[in-house]
C-alpha cells in the first residue's frame, strides 16, 4: 500500500524522498502498533472475559432459575422460573420481599448519611490541611489516613469493642448524662426513638396502613437503627481520609494566588472556599461522590464481622451473600445482585445528571 | 490623606488579631480531628496489650494496670488460631496479585493508549462500567468457576480472578497516554523493538507511577475480605483478614489476643504506609486526578 503510493507521487528531490520514507515508516510503525495494542491488551481481555464477563452472564442467567448449587447451573438440578425470583423480591408478598426491603432501607440510609458526612468531612480536612504554612501536616496527613489501610475485619472489632456496653463511648456520652446504650443487637431506627421521645410511640394509622416493597411508610421512615449508626461512624470514620488525600490531589492545582486575590478582593474565608475553592474542586467531588455511592450501596465487610446482619444492618449484598452461600438459593441471590446493579446504576445516573456542567462546563 | 493614614495600621492589627485567630482555630480542628481518628488505634494497641482480665472488666480505665508484651508470643502460640499462616499466605496472595496487576494493567493501559482512540474508548468504557457492578453480582458464578477449575481454597483462586483490576487499567491509560511518543520513537529508530521500546523505555519511566499503583493494589488486596471468605475455604489459603474474622466468632475469645491479631494484621500495612508515605499519598491523589 505505501510503497504503491511512493509510485503515484511526482518525487521533485532527495528532501521529498526522505520525508516520504520517514512518513511511511510511521505509518507502518503505526499499524504495528495497534497490533502490539492488542497484544499488551490481551492478558486483561482474557481475565476480564472469564471473571468479569463470563459470569455476569451467568449470573444473569442463574437468576432466572431455581438452583441449589448442584451441580452445574445448566444441569437438572437448576430449573428455569423465568421472573420469579425478581417477582419474590418486589411484587409477591412473603419473607423475601420483607427481608429484601427492609435491607434496602437499611442500606439507603448508610448511604444518605455516609456519603455526605465523609465528603463533607473529608473537605473540610483538605481545606484546612491545604496551607503552605501549616505545621505538622504530614502528621496530620497519615492521622487522617490511617484508618483507610486499616482492614474492616480489624477496624470493626475495634468498633465493637468501643460501643460495647459499658465501653468508651457509653463511658463518654455517660459524663453527659446519658445512661448505658446499648448499640449492638439495638434494631429501634433512631427516627422512631426520637419520635417516642416525642410521644409517638405507635405509628398513626396512615403510615401503617400504606407499605412500599411490603414493607409499612412507618417502618420505612425508621431512620438507620441504633446498630447501623454504629457502622455509619465506622464507615465516614474508615473513607475520609481517602477521600481526603483525593481532594487535596484537587487542591494543589488551585494555585495559592487565586486565593490571595480573593482575599485582595476583601472576600471572607468562607466566601473564598465556597466561590473559588469549591468550584475548582468540582471534578474532584463529583469523583468523591460516585466513589462513595458505589462503595456505600455494597456494604459487606463490616456487616459481615460486627452484626450478622442482625439488629437491622441487614443490606442487599449481605443478603445475596446469605441467600446464596448459606441459604443455597442462587436464584435469588443473583436476581437480588442485579435488582442491586440497577439501583447502583440509577443513583449515580442520578448523581451524573445533578452534577452536569450546566454552563456547558471548563 | 490624613484618614488613610490613620486608619491603615488599625486595620493591619485587626488582620493580625484576625488572621492570629484563624491558625488557633484551625490548629484547634485539626488537633481535635487528629485525637477522634487515633484514638481506635490508641484503644486497639492498649487491648492488645492488656492482660485478659483488665479487659473483662465492667469498669473503663484509659490506661492499662500493666502492659502485658506476652501477648503477641501467646497469640502465634495458639494453635487454634492459625496467624502465622495467615500472615504469609496474605504476604504470598498480596505480593504476587500486586505484581501481576502492575504488569497486567500497566499492559494493558500502554495497548489502550496505543491502539486506534475508538476502539480504545469503547474499550475503556466497557472497563470502566464493571466499576458499577457490585461484587455481589459476581461472586455467585466466579464461585462455580472456581470449583469448576477446582481452585476452592487455593491460593491461585484467591489471586487470579483480582488480576483484572479495571482501576489500575484506567489510570495507567491515562499515564501512558500523556507519555511523550517521540521518546518511543527515538527508541524505535535506535533499533529496539516494541516489546523492548516498553520494557526498557517506557516502563523504566513510568517507575513512580507504577510504585503508587503498586501500594495502593497492595492494600486492597491484603485488605480483601469477600473473596478470600467465599474462596479461602482450607488452611492454605487462609488470608490474615479471615483467620481474623474467624477468630472473632470462635468459642471462648480471648480478647486481648484477637486485639493482638487485629494489630499484627494492620501493622504491615501501617508500616509500609510510614517508609513509603510518599507513594501511597501519590497513588491516592492520582486517583483522585483519574476524574480528569
Amino acid at each position: 500500500m505505501t510503497t504503491a503510493m511512493v509510485g503515484e507521487v511526482p518525487l521533485e528531490s532527495d528532501e521529498d524522498l526522505r520525508a516520504l520514507g520517514r512518513r511511511s515508516r510511521r505509518a507502518e510503525r503505526r499499524r504495528g502498533e495497534g497490533l502490539w495494542g492488542w497484544l499488551f491488551l490481551s492478558p486483561s481481555l482474557i481475565l476480564l472475559i472469564t471473571f468479569v464477563i463470563v459470569p455476569i452472564a451467568l449470573a444473569l442467567y442463574v437468576s432466572f432459575t431455581k438452583w441449589n448449587g448442584q451441580g452445574g447451573p445448566f444441569s437438572k438440578s437448576a430449573s428455569w422460573v423465568g421472573l420469579e425470583n425478581y417477582q419474590r423480591l418486589l411484587t409477591r408478598s412473603g419473607l423475601t420481599r420483607k427481608n429484601f426491603s427492609t435491607s434496602l432501607r437499611n442500606n439507603l440510609y448508610f448511604v444518605l448519611l455516609v456519603v455526605p458526612l465523609q465528603t463533607i468531612i473529608a473537605l473540610f480536612l483538605a481545606i484546612i490541611l491545604h496551607q503552605r504554612k501549616l505545621k505538622g501536616k504530614s502528621f496530620f496527613r497519615t492521622a487522617f489516613y490511617m484508618p483507610s489501610i486499616s482492614s474492616a475485619v480489624a477496624v470493626g472489632m475495634i468498633f465493637v469493642f468501643l460501643f460495647a456496653s459499658g465501653g468508651v463511648v457509653n463511658t463518654v456520652l455517660g459524663w453527659f448524662g446519658a445512661k448505658d446504650i446499648s448499640w449492638f443487637n439495638n434494631g429501634t431506627g433512631i427516627f422512631h426513638s426520637f419520635f417516642k421521645v416525642l410521644g409517638v410511640d405507635k405509628p398513626p394509622s396512615w403510615l401503617a396502613s400504606h407499605d412500599f416493597l411490603g414493607l409499612s411508610w412507618w417502618n420505612w421512615i425508621s431512620g438507620p437503627s441504633w446498630s447501623m449508626t454504629v457502622i455509619i461512624i465506622l464507615a465516614v470514620w474508615t473513607t475520609s481520609g481517602t477521600f481526603m488525600l483525593m481532594l487535596l490531589a484537587g487542591l494543589q492545582n488551585v494555585p495559592e494566588e487565586v486565593h490571595e486575590a480573593a482575599a485582595m478582593d476583601g472576600a471572607g474565608r468562607w466566601q473564598t472556599t465556597r466561590l473559588v475553592t469549591l468550584p475548582l474542586l468540582k471534578k474532584q467531588i463529583i469523583l468523591v461522590v460516585t466513589l462513595g455511592l458505589i462503595g456505600t450501596w455494597q456494604m459487606f465487610d463490616q456487616i459481615y464481622v460486627m452484626s450478622d446482619g442482625a439488629g437491622e444492618t441487614m443490606t442487599p449484598a449481605y443478603l445475596a451473600y446469605v441467600s446464596g452461600m448459606k441459604d443455597n438459593r442462587l436464584g435469588s441471590a443473583s436476581a437480588l445482585a442485579f435488582i442491586l446493579f440497577g439501583i447502583i446504576l440509577v443513583f449515580t445516573a442520578v448523581q451524573r445528571f445533578v452534577t452536569r456542567d450546566k454552563e456547558g462546563g471548563r | 490623606m490624613n484618614q488613610a493614614r490613620l486608619t491603615q495600621p488599625s486595620a493591619m492589627v485587626t488582620a493580625g488579631w484576625k488572621s492570629r485567630l484563624g491558625v488557633v482555630s484551625r490548629y484547634s480542628a485539626l488537633i481535635v480531628a487528629a485525637v477522634l481518628f487515633l484514638i481506635p488505634f490508641y484503644l486497639l494497641l492498649r487491648n492488645a496489650l492488656s492482660p485478659e482480665a483488665e479487659l473483662s472488666k465492667r469498669v473503663w480505665r484509659w490506661w492499662p494496670g500493666t502492659w502485658e508484651w506476652g501477648n503477641f508470643s501467646k497469640l502465634f502460640g495458639n494453635d487454634q488460631v492459625p496467624m502465622l499462616r495467615g500472615l504469609v499466605n496474605s504476604a504470598i496472595v498480596a505480593t504476587l496479585q500486586t505484581v501481576g496487576v502492575v504488569i497486567i494493567s500497566g499492559m494493558a493501559g500502554y495497548g489502550l493508549a496505543r491502539i486506534p482512540y475508538r476502539w480504545s474508548n469503547l474499550l475503556m468504557g466497557i472497563i470502566a462500567s464493571t466499576l458499577l457492578i457490585p461484587a455481589a453480582v459476581t461472586f455467585v458464578p466466579s464461585f462455580v468457576l472456581m470449583d469448576k477449575l477446582g481452585w476452592i481454597g487455593t491460593r491461585q483462586g484467591l489471586i487470579v480472578p483480582g488480576l483484572f483490576q479495571a482501576f489500575a487499567t484506567f489510570l495507567f491509560r491515562q499515564f501512558f497516554l500523556s507519555f511523550p511518543k517521540e521518546v518511543e520513537e527515538a527508541a524505535q529508530i535506535d533499533g529496539l523493538g516494541y516489546f523492548g521500546t516498553f520494557w526498557r523505555v517506557v516502563a523504566p519511566n513510568a517507575k513512580g507511577f507504577t510504585a503508587a499503583i503498586a501500594t495502593i493494589t497492595f492494600i486492597g488486596s491484603w485488605n480483601a475480605f469477600l473473596w478470600p471468605v467465599v474462596v479461602g475455604r482450607t488452611k492454605d489459603s487462609y488470608t490474615v483478614q479471615v483467620v481474623l474474622s474467624q477468630f472473632i466468632t470462635a468459642q471462648n475469645v480471648r480478647y486481648a489476643q484477637l486485639f493482638m491479631g487485629a494489630l499484627v494484621a494492620i501493622l504491615p500495612l501501617l508500616l509500609m504506609f510510614l517508609f513509603m508515605q510518599r507513594w501511597i499519598v501519590q497513588g491516592v491523589e492520582r486517583t483522585g486526578l483519574g476524574g480528569d
